[in-house]
Parts: structure tokens; sequence; C-alpha cells
């Protein structure tokens, strides 16, 4: 029984995410990644494809939230103040002369955290009220606006 | 009509859009370390001139008051392979209205991309040429808001490509992200003018360039030296066959001197790019410097503003190009019909023009952009060379309004 509240509190939960508009999106890598902190400009190289590593000179997955979530396009606006167009122009320029691999698009925000679960290189973003135990928080974007 | 004429003649656009309807729902995923996506463009373009005919750049053959698919319909697949951590292979094809449409020209790019770190990275094969701030991916219209590159500024310049090698240095400078870059190799082209078509290699290519960028501030600046060599004009070789026959006239002699290309040629190119709130303004510039008289002298510049409103962007350009030194006049003393035929290739490849575009891109959905833009052009009289013209046909000062639609996604 107990079991069952604990599922349907963490389905809900998950439900309530999409809505849960004004919450603080979280950078997240899985716990056993050895970086403790990410500055802005170096999560900015990351996902706008200037750096192709780790500042550490590790390998990285980089995830991205599904094509046109909101959560993708608050978290691009938080970063660099770009609208989605500007950032699928922005990656179609790099990928499309070889320069550099978008992040990977997870196919649905619970994924993000499955994939970051389970990979240690992975890194990505969720609204703050999805963390659990496999992940830690490298970055904080405030939605205070 | 034009569109079978466009798929029967370039069968590679036909193979690839055949592969890409049988694999397109498997098209983003990775098969092994395989990653396959693409691009294309389907455009359909109007321009009002009955002298002139429209045509994106110089490897193109521009038509007159028709509506022409081929001047900006492309289509791209990219594949690219993780061979191991720091190493990746690259290759993209593409399928266009070329002059010349074999394999060789069709691959736009492939190269090996080695990256030990965060700074350096080294790319070795047929690698894109990227000196402005549109750079390689002139053919991804997708990747910027105007439905072409602007005319007079990349019009004269359609080298995406050189097969050589590039070393690649960033860091951070100033908080700001600095890429500096120097590469070396050969490159080559088909230019279609109006009196004959010119094959030429471009070797050596080699040149250096810098990227800044700094929150909305980009920069772009690059140097190019190259020589043209084993020009084959099949008409200039004509004509010079005839002037050859005459070389003993001190006039003649001087003739086939000033018809040589043997000298190198320097490009210098920068461009800015400043983005505030909702507002982006923009502007390149550069000099292709050039001591031979049938390749003059050349400014081109343009600028830009973009408002964006979310998924739609409107836009303004502004562009000029104009050759800098003066037509060689050819000595009066060679005889006809060669002085008037020596004269007119001298002529033929003077430049002035503007251009005044006016245009809208819009996002319908995530991945394709539709895109409207209208083009006005004050072209000088005797200087169209970015122009189709009729054959042996000298033109006056034209206006011309060229109006495109086109459509451009990514997969």
């Amino acid at each position: 029984m107990r079991k069952l509240i604990t599922i349907l509190g963490c389905c809900l939960a998950l439900l309530a995410l999409p809505s849960a508009a004004s919450q603080d999106l979280y950078v997240v890598v899985n716990k056993q990644n050895p970086l403790k902190a990410l500055t802005k400009q170096q999560l900015t190289d990351l996902f706008m494809g200037r750096s192709p590593y780790f500042p550490s000179g590790a390998a990285v997955l980089k995830l991205d939230a599904p094509g046109s979530s909101t959560l993708r396009q608050q978290f691009y606006h938080a970063l660099v103040n770009m609208s989605l167009p500007e950032v699928n122009a922005y990656w179609a320029r790099l990928m499309f002369s070889g320069r550099a691999t978008p992040p990977m698009q997870v196919a649905s925000e619970n994924d993000m955290l499955q994939l970051i679960s389970q990979n240690p290189n992975a890194i990505g973003y969720i609204p703050a009220g999805a963390m659990n135990e496999e992940v830690k928080v490298l970055f904080v974007i405030s939605m205070a606006n | 009509m034009q569109i079978t004429q466009l798929f029967r003649t370039h069968w590679l656009t036909g193979i690839l859009l055949g592969n890409v309807c049988c694999i397109a729902p498997a098209m983003a995923a990775t098969i092994d370390n395989v990653q396959f996506r693409g691009f294309g463009t389907l455009s359909s373009a109007y321009s009002d001139s009955d002298i002139l005919g429209f045509r994106r750049d110089l490897t193109q053959r521009g038509k007159m008051q028709q509506w022409q698919l081929g001047t900006d319909s492309v289509l791209g697949l990219q594949a690219d392979m993780q061979l191991s951590e720091r190493l990746k292979a690259t290759v993209q094809l593409v399928g266009k209205d070329r002059v010349d449409n074999g394999l060789g020209e069709s691959v736009e790019w492939a190269y090996l991309s080695y990256e030990p770190d965060n700074h350096w990275r080294i790319r070795l094969g047929r690698v894109g040429s990227d000196l402005t701030m549109i750079g390689d991916v002139g053919n991804v219209g997708y990747a910027y808001d105007w439905v072409r590159p602007p005319v007079e500024f990349y019009g004269a310049i359609p080298f995406y490509h050189f097969d050589g090698v590039e070393v690649n240095y960033r860091s951070q400078v100033a908080d700001g992200y600095l890429s500096t870059k120097v590469f070396f190799g050969k490159s080559d082209s088909h230019f279609v003018y109006s009196t004959s078509d010119s094959d030429f290699d471009l070797s050596p290519f080699w040149g250096a360039a810098v990227h800044f960028e700094k929150g909305g501030l980009t920069f772009k600046a690059a140097y190019l030296y190259t020589k043209l060599s084993h020009v084959g004009n099949a008409r200039m070789g004509q004509l010079r066959d005839a002037l050859s026959l005459y070389a003993a006239y001190p006039a003649v002699a001087e003739t086939i001197e000033a018809l040589k290309i043997d000298n190198a040629t320097q490009y210098y190119t920068s461009g800015i790019s400043y983005r505030l709130a909702q507002w982006t303004w923009l502007a390149e510039a550069s000099l292709l410097d050039s001591q031979e008289h049938l390749l003059p002298k050349t400014m081109a510049a343009y600028t830009g503003v973009v408002r964006r409103f979310d998924h739609l962007s409107a836009f303004g350009l502004l562009g000029h190009i104009r050759t800098l030194s003066a037509n060689y006049q050819v000595n009066p003393l060679v005889p006809e019909p060669l002085f008037s035929y020596s004269q007119a290739a001298f002529n033929s490849v003077d430049i002035r023009q503007s251009t005044a575009s006016l245009g809208v891109r819009w996002d319908v959905a995530s991945n394709t952009a539709l895109k409207l833009q209208w083009d006005h052009s004050w072209v000088t009289e005797g200087k169209a060379m970015l122009w189709t013209v009729n054959d042996g046909t000298s033109t006056p000062d034209e206006q011309v309004n060229t109006v495109t639609l086109s459509v451009s996604f990514v997969f």
C-alpha cells in the first residue's frame, strides 16, 4: 500500500512538472561525475558548441529537452536569451559546418533524468522539483523574472 | 516542368531524395557511431528584367522573367562518424543546380576531425572554408534569415570548401570566446561568364581567420592567399590562339600578356554582428586584391538589420559591389575583329551594382522555416558580371526586382 502511494505520489509530481513554469532549473550530472561546479560561461560553451568536452577534458554526453518543450525554451532563454527558432538556426549552422555536435534531444523529460542516472558522462537540465538521488546539481538557473 | 528537369539532370538529387524517403523515420537515430542529418531548401525566384538573368552566384546560369527553382533549391545529407573519442569523420553531399554536377562536385566535404582537448582541433580532407559570417553554411538555408547569402558579397566568391588541412585553436579571451585558425590546401571552381564558361584551380589556397564572440557581439575576420591556375576556358583559349597568330605585333603581344592570370590573389574579409534584445545589426566588407586585368580588384560590402518576434523575423539588407580598377583598354592597333573580342573579354568581368532587400522568415514548425524576400537591384551600365546576359550584348543601366519564396528545413 505504501509503495502504491509512493508511486502515485511520484507520478503526480512528474505530471505536475510541465505546469510548474516558475521553478528554477537545475543543470545536473551523474553523482559519480568528478566535476564539482560549472560557471555560466562553461555551461554556455558546452551547450552552444564551443567546448566539445568538460572543462577537465573528459568526454561529455550533452542532453537537451524535447524540441519544442517549454523546458528547452526556458533553458536557452535563460542561458543565451535566444528563442527556440534562433537556437535551432544557430545549431544548424554549427552542425552543418561540422564544427560541433548538438546536444541529444531526449524523447521526454522523464528520459533526461533516467539517462543522466545511467551515464556518468551525461549532462542535462531539469526543473528543480524533479531532483532525485542519482544526480547532483552543478548550476542553478534562476527563473525569477 | 522545372522540377523534373532539375531531377533528371541531377541524378544525385533524385537518389538522395529517394534515400531520404526510405530512411527518414530513422534519420536522427544513431546507427552504431554514425549520425545522419540533412538539410534542404525548395525555393522559387522570379526576376523581372528581360536583359539581366538573375543568379545567386557565378556558378549558375540565370534566367530572365521566369520562375527559377534551381537558384536556391538544394538538398544535403551529412554523415558524422565518431571513430574514437577524439577522432571524427564527416561527409556531406549536396545536390543542387550546378553547371558541373559530378560526384566530385557534389561532395561538399569529407574530412577527419581530431579534437584532443577543448582548445585544439585539426581537420584534414575536404574542409569548409569558413571565412565569412555565413561561412561554409551558405547551402543551409535554415541556418540564416535571408533566402540566400547576399549576392553582392557572396555571389562572386562561391567557394565553400578546399582540400587540405586546417588547424584551429579556441580560448577564452577578455570574457569572450576566441577561435583562431590557419589553413592550407587547394580548391577549384567553375564560373559562368556571359561570353564563356571557365574552370579553374585555386592552388595554393591558404590563409588565417579569427572568430570572436562575447555576449551579443560576434566578429570575424579572414585572409586568403591563392593563385588561379589551369584556367580552362574554351572561348578564351580560341581568342589566345587567334591572337598568337599575330604575336609579332607589339600591340597584340601586349594584349596576350594582359589576358594572362599569373599573379596571386589576396582576399581580405571581415564581418560583425551585434544583437541587443530582439534586434540584430550586422555588416560585412571584403576586398579582393588582384593585379590581373581579367580578375579585377573588387570591393564588396553589405549591412542588415533584423527584428525578431519569437517565431517570425523581419529583415532589411543593403549590399554593394564594385570593381576598383578601370577596365583594361585594348590597344587600338590590334586588328579587328580581335580588338572587339578582346575588349569584350575585359569588359565582361566588370561589376558595379547595389541591392536593397526586404524580407521575412517565419519558423512555421521546429526545423522548418518559410521565407519571402524582395530584392531591388541597381546595376550599372556594362557592369553586370553577376547576371547572365545575352551573349555579346552590352547592358544599359538597369533596375531589377527579384521576388523569392522559399522553404528551408533540417532533419
